[in-house]
């Protein structure tokens, strides 16, 4: 499963989605109510998205 | 000489005379409409599993009014509305259906309970083969739930009011009911009825609107099954994990489900076969019997009757259109960014109602085409469309709650 080249993927995807969790909860609601609150929790939810969609890039090389 | 009035024999015909001609004549049409659901689901117009159960509920609950005291009317089915803890425990010696809906509807169980079998019926391996073009289609596919929202406001609903009625656009059950439980348990019964004979109606309607909007040619267009990747168990596993762990970090509140459907998954992939016997039929089926089965209870002629009913059918009915035309659209891009090399039928399934939306794709495409294979692809859509519900349904309960 773990072939060298793909683990990267992995990690990669997973710190991309950990990276936007940890911005919509623990930076976005240190900001007060606003604009900035909104940008950062939309920025990590964007995040999210495009770890969980690098992931299947290790899987996609089986192709 | 005894003194015997034959409608004190029949209360069910006495308290539709007692009753004022609204609630009667309710009552009666729901009684027709449970016989009806019955037929249709006998037939396979309508979706069996659900609509049976739910039917004999209608018609049975609508026909049990009897006179509780000299002047109150009700059923010995289940009260959906008592809250007072000495008053549940009475009533739960009473009336049959309680305990299982207090203990297993009312708090949001039978979701997860469903959630879990779903799970196990899922493979995640045909988002993992194709994620771009499965979570794109069950993005569109959220249209619906996206768009009402603003509308619902716009219809003088509460923000939690309208999030909880939006999200009957994702087209999954169990996502509705715990979202109405979560922001607005108040309109939990008629948004789960509302939600539920939609979700059935998907099968009769979404044909048609796949007629309308997709042309035939397009329709005909056969997939190339050989370019999907292999994903093996242990990925799907990590996935599911890695996944699972990411959007209950982000929306705790939503964790319920997210663990449900993932611990699913994962219990498939790692081939665990007593529980997947165990969770695919027993636990899956009887936790769709007894909603099915509890729903129809729930649309007594009191309930239907609610004004906001109306509105909810109203608003619910908008939603999932929105959402089977924002999922038709995303496959029309698609088959444009594919290079007319993808069926823009397989949109559809991007509402997520596993595996409803899915066997209408197919269905419509065999027709066209006899020889095109859409299934696999329609199912990754699928799988997605549940996933993204859940996060839809987490982001409106992470900001609303």
């Amino acid at each position: 499963m773990f072939k060298q080249r793909r683990q990267w993927w992995w990690i990669l995807g997973t710190c991309i989605a950990l990276l936007g969790v940890a911005l919509v909860r623990l930076l976005a609601p240190e900001y007060p109510p606003g604009t900035t609150r909104m940008v950062v929790k939309g920025v990590g939810y964007s995040l999210v998205i495009v770890g969980l969609f690098t992931i299947p890039l290790a899987m996609r090389e089986d192709e | 000489m005894l003194d015997f009035e034959v409608l004190q024999l029949f209360q069910g015909i006495a308290t539709l005379v007692a009753q004022d001609p609204l609630h009667a004549i309710a009552r009666v049409v729901l009684m027709l409409m449970g016989i009806a659901f019955v037929y249709l689901g006998y037939k396979g117009i309508l979706e069996a599993l659900i609509m049976i159960p739910m039917g004999l509920g209608m018609a049975a609950v609508n026909a049990s009014v009897l006179f509780l005291a000299p002047d109150k009317t009700g059923t010995i089915f289940l009260d959906p509305l008592i809250t007072d803890p000495a008053a549940l425990v009475n009533i739960i010696q009473v009336n049959w259906l309680q305990p299982i809906y207090t203990m297993s509807f009312s708090n949001g169980l039978i979701a997860c309970l469903v959630f879990i079998g779903i799970g196990v019926l899922c493979d995640i391996g045909y988002v993992l083969a194709r994620p771009f073009s499965s979570m794109f289609i069950a993005l569109w596919g959220e249209l619906g739930s996206v768009a009402v929202f603003p509308l619902a406001i716009a219809f003088g609903m509460t923000p939690q009011e309208a999030a909880a009625t939006a999200i009957v656009g994702g087209a999954d059950g169990p996502m509705v009911l715990f979202t109405s439980l979560i922001l607005s348990p108040h309109l939990f019964v008629p948004i789960g009825i509302v939600a539920y004979l939609y979700l059935s109606l998907c099968y009769g309607l979404y044909p048609y609107l796949i007629k309308v909007m997709i042309p035939k040619k397009m329709a005909a267009l056969p997939m190339d099954l050989s370019k999907m990747p292999k994903i093996t168990p242990l990925q799907k596993i990590m996935f599911a994990v890695i996944a699972c762990t990411v959007l209950c970090l982000l929306f705790p509140v939503a964790g319920p489900l997210f663990s449900s459907f993932f611990v699913g998954i994962i219990i498939r992939e790692a081939g665990v076969k007593p529980y997947i016997e165990l969770l695919e039929t027993t636990i899956l089926y009887s936790s769709t019997f007894f909603l099915g089965l509890i729903l129809g209870v729930l649309c007594e002629a009191n309930t239907i009757l609610d004004p906001r009913v109306l509105k909810i059918l109203v608003l619910g009915s908008t939603a999932l259109m929105i959402s089977g035309v924002g999922g038709l659209f995303g496959g029309i891009l698609m088959y444009y960014i594919s290079g007319k090399k993808f069926n823009p039928v397989v949109g559809i399934a991007g509402v997520s109602c596993t595996p409803t939306t899915s066997k209408v794709a197919q269905k419509y495409v065999a027709k066209v085409n006899p020889r095109a294979m859409i299934m696999p692809f329609a199912l990754g859509c699928n799988v997605s469309g549940v996933i993204t519900t859940a996060i839809l349904a987490g982001i409106y309960c992470a900001l609303l709650k």
